[in-house]
């Protein structure tokens, strides 16, 4: 092979490369416009009073992959204006994981609340809710985010302590920031082990019967209604075993609830 | 020969006719009247686990009593035995078959021989008669659609009974069915005999019109019987007692009749009525929390439907509000209990009302119409009409300003803030809505997390390593480095301040002869710095300079500004003279 040739195919992986890279840049422009035209349609849509074609709209903006706290809380909205209570709690719950202290969507979240048919028999413990208030002030990437910039800082005091060879490698201000980036770092842990093994489901049915067993022949033993938040325990083929309250478990259908 | 050969025969067949008896059934009786029951007991020999199929039994009802084992030792042989025991209860009369039944022993199978029992129609005798009956009820018959009935189960027993149990349940197909947790037992007289009734109450719903059945109920219990002549209990020495003695108990079967339910359609209700789909007895009661309203107060209307029937289904009834009056409606509310009378309890629809305008208003009857239970016909609930008096808002006071000393203040004219209207707040329309706060993924954030730690040891590591390259020398060096730097401070007392300078030579000097050490004498000090090739002079100016430094480190004169300024300037320029 000559070193004429060696060039031409250099230069010929460098074009495709680069066009593949326009491309791609150009792909997902194409679908950062057609969710800002969706986003824009449906509120749109929703001041002129169409609902229904408001919640396609913000859905398609949400299928799209964005997880945004905001973008679910208007979708909350337009389900809850399209007389979906079930789908507005279910959205506002799915928000109030993103964005805990916005104080529109507490407001909004505590009217569907008073919407509702049945109670909600477990609620958090306000002691917990003082202990851990950060939980409820700051979302799960601001959390994140403090973990690994209290991290940092952490390491960063132990290594200047370690090159100016102090007598003690761990000062107050070491301990200090141990101690915060650690409290930040497990939360953003339980946050994560919250959302794999403790998952909770809203009823989107207006009424759902929850059954002893995987049938519709099995024994009726108690009836929820739409918006009222379960505990998930376990999920099989088209069920998801349920938990309302300390004495009722039972199971019911996955088209009849979604995962928050 | 032949007869050889027939004793072999006969000898080689005797264990598999043996075998073939290793599993018997038998009944206790072979005549019986319908509405009675027999044991059945499939006897299997050995201890192996077995399965008997009943399935082929057509003409009966078998019900299970579970099994029992046992074992004999007779002459020191052992055998042993367990036995299947069902209950069987006839379906119709005449000669009727228990067939013959496969039992899979080890996986063999083996068959019982038939059995035939004669089932004769039942003697209309007085239940009065037995000492244990049982009966089934409902409170009426033929009820309309929508009206509940009360199915009642009783047990009547004249003597002592214990684990009375359903074996079998209607399943009361055609009917919604809520049993009541408060139970009956009682003492009645029946044909001058005391009888104690148990009795289990359903109430029953029908779900549609027509012919229904509820099918019998069968209830086992164990009674009470007094021992045959000459049958003693082998352990009546131990229980000698008269409440025990002559005394045993068998398991009975007591099945209920079906009973026939008849669900009438409702009639057609008169065209001006506009019917809800209550059925029952009920009541009606309208309410205003407040009569004397002012504009923007708020005073909430509740109409309470109360009574017995189906009162879960009643709907929200039509309420007639005028246009002044802004309305917001409440959940409504329900107690509503099953007891043996059925359903019965309330339900309370509640609505807030905000008056717009003053003025004199009526707020007309509200009606609702149900089908009235017994007399059968549409009745109309009404209460009066309500009428209220809207008196304007009161204009806002100027503010008034009261000294701390006044005696007679006015009462706090602070309210506590209500809501007078509920709607939810409006859409975030800002463009940082489609911004991603996707939370960082776990793989992701354990690495942002483990790097910084990992930074640190690599930097660790590497002083480390730099630090066993250091010699005695550099460390001295960097020692008189640092002394004479904490010299420079002017905050320093004397004391400090020599016993610095003091440190800032002698390191430099033990760095030129590279070993460490915390002193060293005048002489020491000329002998290491002409070993090193220094000039007499740059030797003895050091000297000087220690003894200086000693004198004012031991000599505890007062240095003034100019004479340490002067001794820290003599030493910096040694110290650089030897690098």
């Amino acid at each position: 092979m000559t070193a004429a040739s060696s060039d031409h195919i250099k230069l010929s992986a460098f074009l495709i490369t680069l066009f593949a890279c326009l491309f791609a840049i150009g792909l997902s422009a194409a679908f950062a416009d057609e969710s800002t035209r969706d986003f824009l349609n449906g509120v749109e849509l929703y001041n002129e009073g169409d609902y229904d074609a408001a919640v396609q709209n913000l859905l398609k903006v949400a299928e799209s992959g964005i997880q945004n706290g905001k973008l679910f809380y208007n979708l909350g909205n337009a389900y809850f204006k399209a007389g979906d209570i079930g789908r507005a709690m279910l959205w506002y719950e799915r928000a109030l994981k993103l964005i805990p202290n916005d104080p529109d969507l507490r407001f909004n979240h505590d009217y569907v609340m008073t919407r509702l048919k049945d109670e909600r028999v477990e609620k958090e413990s306000p002691v917990f809710r003082i202990l851990f208030f950060w939980k409820h002030v700051l979302s799960p990437l601001q959390i994140q985010w403090a973990g690994i910039i209290l991290n940092c800082l952490f390491w960063g005091i132990l290594a200047v302590r370690l090159v100016l060879k102090k007598r003690r490698i761990l000062g107050v201000e070491g301990v200090l920031a141990l101690v915060l980036s650690l409290v930040f770092i497990l939360t953003s842990v339980y946050t994560c082990y919250e959302n794999k093994f403790q998952q909770k489901a809203i009823i989107v049915s207006d009424e759902v019967s929850i059954r002893s067993g995987l049938s519709d022949d099995s024994t009726e033993l108690f009836v929820l209604h739409a918006g009222t938040r379960v505990l998930v325990r376990k999920t099989s083929k088209d069920y998801y075993r349920i938990r309302f309250s300390e004495d009722k478990i039972g199971w019911v259908k996955a088209e009849d609830a979604e995962i928050i | 020969m032949k007869h050889i050969f027939a004793i072999l025969l006969i000898l080689v067949g005797i264990p598999g006719m043996a075998s073939g008896q290793d599993v018997t059934a038998h009944v206790d009786r072979t005549r019986m009247a319908t509405g009675e029951s027999a044991r059945l007991s499939v006897t299997v020999a050995g201890q192996n686990a077995a399965d008997v199929d009943t399935s082929p039994i057509v003409d009966f009802r078998v019900i299970s009593q579970g099994t029992s084992s046992s074992i004999n030792i007779v002459n020191g042989r052992t055998t042993s035995k367990v036995v299947y025991n069902y209950t069987i209860i006839p379906l119709k009369t005449g000669r009727l078959k228990i067939p013959s039944l496969p039992v899979r022993v080890d996986g063999i199978i083996h068959k019982t021989e038939p059995i035939d029992i004669f089932v004769t129609k039942q003697p209309q005798a007085d239940p009065e008669q037995s000492d244990i009956f049982v009966t089934a009820e409902v409170s009426n018959s033929s009820p309309y659609s929508g009206e509940q009935i009360i199915y009642r189960f009783r047990l009547y027993s004249a003597v002592r009974i214990a684990n009375a149990g359903f074996k079998e349940l209607p399943d009361f197909s055609g009917f919604s069915a809520k049993q009541v947790e408060q139970k009956e037992a009682f003492q009645t007289i029946l044909g001058g005999r005391k009888f104690i009734v148990n009795e289990v109450v359903y109430v029953l719903m029908p779900l549609s019109e027509g012919e229904k059945t509820i099918e019998r109920a069968i209830l086992s219990c164990d009674v009470a019987v007094r021992r045959k002549d000459g049958q003693r209990d082998s352990f009546g020495s131990i229980f000698n007692d008269p409440f025990f003695r002559g005394m045993r108990y068998e398991t009975r079967i007591f099945q209920s009749k079906p009973v026939d339910v008849s669900v009438r359609p409702l009639p057609e209700p008169p065209p001006d009525v506009s019917f809800t789909g209550l059925v029952g007895h009920f009541q009606l009661r309208t309410e205003l929390e407040n009569r004397e309203m002012k504009v923007g107060d708020s005073a909430t209307l509740s109409v309470t439907i109360r009574g017995v029937g189906n009162i879960m289904d009643a709907g929200e009834p039509a309420i007639d509000v005028p246009e002044e009056f802004k309305t917001y409606q409440d959940t409504p509310e329900e107690e509503i209990t099953v007891g043996l009378n059925g359903y019965q309890g309330k339900k309370i629809f509640r609505k807030a009302l905000v008056p717009l305008k003053p003025g004199d208003f009526t707020i007309d009857p509200v009606e609702i119409a149900y089908f009235k239970i017994p007399e059968g016909e549409y009745r109309i609930l009404s209460d009066s009409p309500i009428s209220v008096h809207v008196s304007p808002a009161e204009e806002k006071k100027p503010m008034e300003v009261y000294s701390g000393n006044d005696e007679h203040l006015p009462k706090s004219l602070k309210r506590k803030v209500e809501f007078t209207g509920r709607d939810i707040l409006p859409l975030k329309e800002g463009m940082d809505v489609l911004k991603n706060r996707r939370p960082l993924s776990i793989p992701f954030y354990a690495a942002l997390i483990f790097v910084p730690a990992f930074i640190f040891i690599v930097l660790y590591a590497m002083l480390a390593v730099f630090k066993k390259t250091e010699t005695p020398g550099t460390i001295m060096a960097e020692r008189a480095d640092k002394a004479i730097r904490d010299a420079c401070r002017q905050d320093l007392p004397q004391v400090e301040f020599v016993s610095r300078l003091y440190c800032a030579l002698v390191s430099s000097i033990l760095a030129k002869a590279d070993v460490k050490g915390e002193t060293l004498t005048a002489g020491e000090v000329e002998t290491i710095l002409k070993s090193r090739g220094y000039s007499d002079e740059i030797a003895d100016e050091a000297c000087k300079i220690l003894t200086d430094i000693e004198s004012a480190r031991f000599g505890g004169m007062e240095m003034d500004s100019g004479g340490r300024s002067n001794l820290f300037e003599k030493t910096r320029n040694i110290i650089r003279t030897l690098k």
